[in-house]
């Protein structure tokens, strides 16, 4: 018998789903050991996971919450990457999302009429130019945007401390660290009896439904496909790389910053310290998870999030750690990443003359 | 080997061929673009495994599954690119490739490395970092990293085509040391000349059969060889008399400087004019400016003294796309660096010129349109595809060549830019090529053509320029003698 990997020729769509569904399944046996090794039975830990998520109208529901941010930064990120500009720091251009709709929420004094629309625009153009400065250290010096991008959530970890510590801190709040409740006006309406801030809602479905027509059908859309493909190549047909960079890192940015509205006008109404627990860096995975398709993404998305839910789920249930679920994510983003052999790779056994592949 | 046969998805790529060499003799294997003879020997090394057939070395029949079972068994190759780590230096990389154990004695490399070089005549600076070396100077590297292990058969894929017309002297030479020691050799090649003075006997493939076996040079013509390994007679005749006299001027260098990539001048004091309807030739050795020159003139390179004029109007350091609009064509030099991008489809990469203007429509893509295109110059220029929508890193070297041309010509450009533009071509596709360039002059379009291969520049072109240090140094009328020329681009300035 000999087993060996063959390439393929053409990379098909269903080729291309049947292998990450093979890779999240494949996670499963393995995290199954560590649940294992916690004395849990881990047939037990998934089925709680599964309807902790997705099994009670409450859950289900909480999940859609959590896709919000999750799912706004993964859309956004998947143009980026396609341009193989590999934006890390969706995690910090929500928090500054955040914290500009909170300062025109609290402070700007605008009317109450034009004030949610005007923390929208906020926080994306906020988010944005928090992308800008490691795009254009990207595209004038070549500085690794991985890295900029990194280090940058790290300074909007701490201008958030102190602002929720300092200057914006509540004076109502006996000393916690965040800031007043936004004014009524100020808040995103839920669909009752959840906790869905549905304009952010409209506002994810409907930058999926762009981002997948903008890379599908349009011109923008393949002109970031080349610059990703060879950004040597594109300046050599005249597309300025340049220009495709900023564009990407702007609305990635963008739209992580406009999650950032949602989770403070939204769920908290105000900003507090730790705003988000790592939506930005857990939306890295659905991203990839989704082939770097928006549609493909946002299911990925809610299939994360879910992930999440039943994380807290067990964690209360079964009275595990919740850095398990990290754990969960992390496992899973290895195989989603090794399986790419599997697309472009087939996979051939010979037994005696006879030959299968998969 | 005996009645390999190779089939991949698509295609057989080997048909039951039998293919001999003998010990101690350099053997060339000719054929067109995808004939098979990289597919062969690649069977050889262990990379493919064949579908049917066997290989016998010295002998005994042999089961090599992997190109460490062919080192093993004595037999090495030499790839069309090369398998080298460009941060390291010359004597790291050879140690890559040795496998002793875990612990690594560069002393003892090295002084083997010196003697293997003495042996064989292939000089180089053991401590030079790959990226500092030129093309001719990594292949050395290779072809040591071989006789390191011992290689008793040395297999090289298409060796001169990254070469200057000296290097590749000097590395026959050294292919004459090494079967005099008692190895043999195999040369992949499609450069007739090469395979008639420089080897001992020739098998010919086409279409993945055996045409010819153990042809000897001696008793070959040229002609002889072209008609076995297309199968036919070439079409077109080169002719260069019929240049328009008096053409407006299409392209205006004065007096370029053109710095290349560490910062030191490439192109000074440049000047010239092309004429409508002219093929202009440019050549000199490699390395002496030629492709900063180009890369300037279609905006890809910053200009730092000098103008550069199309049509008239003055784009000195405008971005490519004003240069693309203008009706200017570039066949880039390395086309892995700016003709394609590999991972996206060959429609994808076919359209990457007129993706704003023919293949949208607003701001949205035609894709029917991209498709009808596409599909009409796969088959005008005979590119060998699994389909449109694969992925270009899928092609052979010919292949996306044969795109990038198609592509190019497609634009439909008054001046077109084309640096060593039948590289990897095989003979039947190289005249194609040239018949292209010579219809486009006949309606009045210019080629500026920068070929290292001094027999295309001479067949083709109205006017020769030569450069050599940055400089054109010599100009010549049609119908100068290949000496002349050659003496011209090696010798000083006339």
């Amino acid at each position: 018998m000999e087993i060996r990997l063959e390439r393929r020729q053409t990379v098909s769509r269903r080729i291309n789903i049947s292998s990450r569904i093979l890779a999240v399944l494949l996670s499963l046996p393995l995290i199954g050991l560590l649940f294992a090794a916690y004395g849990v039975n881990p047939v037990d830990a998934y089925l709680r996971i599964f309807t902790g998520a997705f099994g009670s109208p409450y859950g289900f529901c909480e999940t859609i919450v959590k896709m919000l941010p999750i799912g706004l930064c993964a859309v956004g990120l998947t143009l980026a990457y396609r341009a193989r500009v590999l934006n890390i720091g969706a995690e910090g251009q929500l928090i500054i999302g955040s914290m500009a709709a909170t300062w025109v929420a609290l402070y700007s004094g605008l009317p109450q009429s034009i004030i949610i629309i005007v923390m929208l625009l906020a926080g994306f153009i906020f988010g944005a130019a928090w992308a800008l400065l490691p795009a254009l250290l990207k595209s004038r010096l070549n500085v690794s945007e991985v890295i900029v991008t990194l280090m940058m959530n790290y300074i909007s970890l701490k201008l958030l401390d102190y602002v929720v510590t300092g200057p914006w801190r509540g004076l109502t709040q006996w000393g916690f660290p965040q800031t007043d409740p936004f004014p009524s006006y100020a808040r995103f309406p839920m669909i009752v009896g959840t906790r869905i801030h549905y304009y952010t809602l409209i506002l994810l479905l409907a930058s999926t439904l762009i981002l997948y027509v903008l890379m599908k059908r349009t011109k923008i859309g393949y002109e970031v496909k080349v610059v990703g493909g060879n950004p040597d190549a594109a300046k050599y047909a005249g597309i300025s790389v340049t220009k495709n960079i900023l564009l990407v890192m702007l609305v990635s940015g963008g739209l992580a910053g406009v999650a950032g509205v949602g989770e403070v006008a939204g769920i908290h109404g105000r900003l507090i310290r730790g705003i988000s627990p790592g939506y930005g860096y857990t939306a890295i995975i659905p991203a990839w998870l989704g082939g770097l398709d928006p549609l493909a993404t946002l299911i990925a998305s809610f299939f994360i999030s879910g992930l999440m839910v039943g994380g807290d789920a067990i964690q209360i249930s079964l009275r595990l750690p919740s850095s398990l679920v990290y754990v969960f994510n992390g496992m899973i983003l290895l195989f989603i990443i090794s399986s790419e052999v599997l697309a472009k790779y087939r996979i051939v056994i010979k037994i005696g003359g006879s030959r299968i592949w998969i | 080997m005996r009645g390999i046969v190779k089939r991949f998805p698509t295609v057989v790529a080997l048909d039951n061929v039998d293919f001999k060499v003998r010990k101690g003799e350099i053997h060339a294997l000719l054929g067109e673009n995808g004939a098979g003879k990289t597919t062969l020997m690649r069977i050889l090394y262990g990379m493919y495994k064949p579908d049917a057939g066997e290989i016998i070395v010295e002998g005994r029949r042999a089961s090599i599954g992997s190109p460490r079972d062919a080192l093993k068994m004595g037999i090495g190759m030499v790839h069309q690119h090369f398998m080298l780590v460009d941060k390291l230096t010359v004597l790291e990389n050879v140690a890559l490739f040795v496998e002793e154990g875990f612990r690594i004695s560069f002393n003892g490399i090295r002084s083997r490395m010196e003697e293997l070089s003495k042996t064989y005549g292939l000089k180089i600076d053991l401590n030079a970092k790959i990226w500092q070396l030129s093309a001719g100077e990594q292949q050395k590297v290779e072809i040591l990293k071989t006789l390191y292990r011992n290689v008793k058969l040395l297999i090289l894929d298409e060796p001169t085509s990254v070469l200057t017309p000296i290097e590749s002297e000097e590395l026959f030479k050294s292919l004459r040391r090494m079967v005099e020691t008692g190895k043999s050799i195999i040369l992949i090649t499609h450069r007739l000349n090469e395979a008639l003075t420089a080897s001992d006997s020739i098998t010919i493939l086409r279409k993945g059969k055996v045409v010819a076996a153990e042809v000897k040079p001696r008793e070959a013509s040229r002609l002889d060889l072209v008609n076995m390994i297309v199968g036919r007679p070439l079409e077109f005749k080169p002719r260069i008399n019929n240049a328009r006299k008096g053409g407006k001027p299409v392209l205006e260098v004065e007096r370029l400087r053109v710095l290349d990539d560490r910062g030191l001048i490439a192109v000074e004091d440049v000047s010239f004019v092309m004429k409508e309807g002219e093929i202009l030739g440019v050549a000199g050795v490699a390395g002496n400016g030629q492709r900063e020159l180009v890369e300037a003139l279609t905006g890809l390179r910053r200009v730092e003294k000098g103008t550069v004029k199309i049509m008239g109007m003055d784009v000195t350091n405008s971005p490519p796309k004003k240069i693309i609009r203008l009706g200017v064509a570039h066949i880039p030099e390395d086309r892995f660096r700016y003709g394609v991008a590999p991972d996206l489809s060959v429609a994808e990469n076919m359209i990457m010129k007129l993706y704003g203007e023919k293949f949208s429509r607003g701001i949205f893509m035609d894709a029917e349109a991209i498709q009808r295109e596409t599909e009409k110059l796969v088959q005008e220029f005979e590119i060998v595809a699994p389909s449109v929508n694969a992925p270009v890193s899928l092609l052979s070297g010919g292949n996306i060549q044969k795109l990038i041309v198609a592509r190019e010509l497609s634009i439909n450009p008054k001046i077109l830019v084309a640096s060593n533009p039948t590289s990897g071509l095989d003979v039947a596709s190289t005249n194609y090529v040239h018949w292209v360039f010579h219809r486009l002059r006949q309606a009045g379009g210019s080629v500026l053509l920068v070929s290292e291969d001094l027999e295309e520049v001479l067949a083709l072109s109205n006017r020769i320029l030569v450069m050599k240090e940055g400089k054109i140094v010599r100009e010549f009328g049609g119908g100068v003698s290949i000496s002349e020329v050659g003496l011209a681009m090696t010798a000083g300035a006339a």
